[in-house]
């Protein structure tokens, strides 16, 4: 009679779930104060990334949480991750200097051949090999991965790839990239998720040999930059899986990075709740940039209940993904109402703290630009409307 | 704070032993259809009360649910009574009547004397209703702690004096509670069981004109005595009682604007896929497919913090504030659904007919009756004063 209803049992905690990695989390974050993400900032691209904090995450084994014992991790299901990410964002530090390295790595344990995973998992797990990045979008795509123009060509020795990509964060952090390019034209596939592959990219190699990465000057400091690729030879070695399959491998990472980033998202509202809530105590009943308490409060008791309601759905979506339960829909709402969340909460705090906000001593602005990306990516508001739209409640597809 | 130290509790998803009930509630929820509950909006005040639906329910047991097996009902736990409750609204009935039944019940299970226990379990195993609480006052409002209405000593009881507006289904009702002031300070509160099916003669109960099928009347005590037995918690410990109910209310009004989330969730995106308008189903446009995408994923939202709130009660565990914000969310989730189902309504929206307006209009209610729910929340959950 209704949509969506879930047949299989999924149980998942809903309060404070591994409170020693919280907690670790916690005193690791306390090394890296808010000042240092400001003085960061204050760097050129080049040298604006927390290289120190990605460092201390490695070290302490977060980084590799979730590759499994055998590799050399500590095997922890996603939500582990989730908590990792939670934990650092609300503490006001920022995970997506390293973040992509937890859901990337799941395409190499899920679709890698047992070589690739003997040879690269141990080695990302002790930290001797980064793999941040993730080249996907396009600058003439957006959302309609499919249409990639990125071309990997087969050779004698393997692959020649030409084309470029755009948006790729951390490239120039990373020694190793997972590659989205088609290896068959459009006009010879059946379907348009055919013809399209994904490799693993030794990127110290790939920029001796005609790939070039430029950064981009971006609002958030989110070490981005595009790629260029201009004849450049990938051996036959690095191709995922199976040739031509590499956009459902893709999709299968997909639901694991929306779970993760979701995440962090609510992390970053809980640290904007935590401040709110400080700040209105402290400035008590005259709340002089936002009008009256009253009023204030309970847009701060509102926010609570979006920000826990998105936090159960991601949640949730993650049980069921760490349960292998579809979860294309949940991981999606979470990805949405986490997104929203965030952003109610962030321009909450920039409206209580008045001209305040403006002050980078704050340590309002900054975040409040970093949290506007939540709405924008990896997947846009309104794309989650459409799936919901088409594939949850069973309207026409209106694009 | 709620927010500092969250309590680790499990949630279990897409769980239920209740197929065969749900069976059951289906079948009758489908014997009430939506004609039958707008005859009931044009029959005279005194006659709105669903007499069929209900005993329908109490035929099939449901009105029991929660009494515990040991008083002849069939004990279910707190997320099947939300659960029964939800069913029915999602399916275009109204299911106030059982709710109140529900929730008063469970308040005499947990709070109850063993006198006033034995007087009243066993009447409502046998299908007597429970559906009234006295409690809302002209000059009180939400403000239960200036209640006036008093409950003096008088040998051997109390003697009732005030008047009480709002009393759902009082001319229905075989058993009520009454809220009444027994001590001079705010909190001198008091419960009171009242067997209104034994004193019609004595109690002056008047249906109340109103925009909703709400089954609100007006109550006038004079002098009207209770026995001191029928004192429900301890005397002038009404808060008490009335957070535990507070508690379950929010619980079972959060299950119920669930429901309706559902109901108008489907009735939106039906009409949106049906509805052929500019040579598409006006579902094909982002112009309305998009608010029904948005209010559902609001929906699905609120029903987690629903299923907080009943993990925790069903762990035994404290949850006023989880019950409070799952109500109020779920009522404004509810609201945004049922609003964005008449807009894609369009103009029929407003004929009775298709169905749409009566629920509407309940749901808008649901927002006043949780308006409470968020500031009392700021208070108690997040320590931040709202007034």
């Amino acid at each position: 009679m209704d949509q969506a209803v879930t047949t299989q049992t999924v149980a998942f905690d809903a309060g404070d779930d591994y409170p020693d990695l919280r907690q670790g989390v916690r005193e690791l974050c306390r090394r890296f104060p808010t000042k240092y993400w400001r003085d960061l900032e204050g760097q050129p691209p080049s040298s604006s990334y927390p290289t120190e904090f990605v460092q201390a995450l490695t070290d302490a084994g977060y980084l590799s949480a979730l590759i499994p014992k055998d590799y050399g991790g500590w095997g922890l299901p996603i939500r582990g991750g989730a908590v990792i990410l939670e934990t650092i964002h609300r503490s006001g530090g920022a995970a997506g200097a390293c973040h992509a390295q937890m859901y990337t790595m799941g395409t190499i344990l899920r679709h890698g051949s047992p070589e690739q995973k003997a040879h690269y998992l141990p080695q990302i797990a002790k930290g001797k090999l980064r793999l941040q990045a993730f080249g996907v979008t396009e600058p003439t795509t957006g959302s309609d991965t499919t249409q990639l123009k990125t071309r990997a060509v087969r050779s004698n020795e393997g692959y020649i790839v030409n084309g470029q990509k755009v948006w790729i964060s951390r490239a120039a952090h990373s020694d190793l990239m997972l590659l989205l390019a088609r290896t068959t034209p459009p006009d010879q596939v059946k379907r348009r998720t055919d013809g399209v592959s994904v490799f693993l990219v030794d990127m110290r190699e790939a920029r001796m040999n005609g790939m070039e990465i430029r950064p981009i000057d971006a609002m958030v400091n989110h070490n981005t930059t595009e790629i260029f690729f201009s004849n450049v030879p990938i051996p036959a070695s690095s191709l995922i899986g199976d040739e031509g399959s590499g956009f459902r491998y893709i999709l299968d990472g997909m639901n694991a990075e929306r779970c993760l980033v979701s995440t962090e998202a609510i992390g970053n509202a809980w640290y904007f709740f935590d401040k709110l809530v400080a700040y209105t105590r402290e400035n008590g009943i005259a709340g002089h940039a936002a009008g009256s308490a009253g009023a204030l409060n309970l847009a701060i008791a509102r926010l609570y209940a979006q920000i826990r309601c998105a936090d159960l759905m991601v949640r949730k979506a993650t049980a069921m993904f760490d349960a292998k339960v579809s979860c294309g829909a949940e991981a999606n709402m979470g990805k949405y109402l986490s997104g929203e969340a965030v952003w109610a909460a962030s321009n909450l705090c920039f409206t209580a703290f008045g001209i305040d906000a403006l002050d980078p001593l704050m340590d309002v602005e900054r975040k409040w630009r970093d949290t506007r990306m939540s709405r924008n990516s990896p997947v846009s508001p309104n794309m989650i409307k459409n799936f919901i739209g088409q594939h949850v409640l069973n309207m026409p597809r209106s694009y | 704070m709620i927010h500092e130290s969250v309590k680790s509790i499990e949630i279990v998803i897409g769980h239920s032993d209740y197929s065969e009930l749900s069976r059951t509630l289906e079948t009758i929820c489908e014997s009430y259809p939506s004609r039958y509950w707008r005859d009931l909006e044009d029959a005279p005040v005194t006659e709105r009360y669903p007499v069929a639906f209900v005993t329908a329910l109490e035929q099939a047991g449901f009105l029991g649910a929660g009494l515990p097996e040991d008083r002849g009902g069939i004990g279910l736990p707190m997320s099947a009574l939300a659960w029964i409750v939800e069913t029915i609204h999602a399916a275009g009935c109204n299911a106030d009547t059982i709710s109140e039944q529900f929730a008063l019940t469970q308040l005499i299970v947990r709070h109850g004397s063993d006198v006033v226990r034995s007087a009243s379990l066993p009447r409502i195993a046998e299908g007597a209703k429970l559906q009234t609480l006295a409690i809302w006052e002209p000059a009180s409002g939400q403000d239960t702690k200036r209640i006036g209405t008093t409950a003096a000593p008088c040998g051997g009881g109390f003697a009732l004096c005030g008047q009480k507006r709002w009393a759902r289904f009082a001319d229905n009702s075989d058993l009520m509670l009454v809220v009444a002031r027994t001590g001079e300070q705010p909190e001198g509160l008091s419960v009171f069981l009242v067997d209104l099916a034994a004193n019609r003669d004595k109690l002056s109960v008047t249906p109340t004109e109103a925009m909703n099928n709400y089954g609100g009347t007006e109550i006038t005590f004079d002098d009207f005595v209770v026995p001191s037995e029928s004192l429900v918690g301890d005397f002038n410990g009404g808060l008490v009682c009335l957070k535990e109910l507070e508690t379950i209310n929010g619980i079972l009004s959060a299950a119920a604007a669930a429901g309706c989330s559902r109901f108008f969730s489907r009735k939106g995106t039906n009409y949106a896929n049906e509805r052929v308008v500019f040579g598409n189903p006006i579902g094909k446009y982002q112009g309305i497919q998009f608010p029904l995408a948005q209010v559902y994923m609001e929906a699905e939202g609120a029903k987690l913090l629903l299923d907080l709130a009943v993990a925790l009660y069903e762990a035994g565990r404290e949850c006023h504030s989880e019950a409070l914000i799952a109500r109020h969310t779920a009522a404004q989730a509810a609201w945004d659904t049922a609003d964005a189902a008449f807009t894609t309504h369009g103009g029929f929206a407003f004929a009775r007919e298709y169905d749409v307006e009566r629920k509407w209009r309940e749901v808008r209610l649901m927002l006043n009756e949780a308006s409470i729910a968020l500031p009392r929340f700021a208070e108690d959950a997040l320590g931040l004063s709202t007034y």
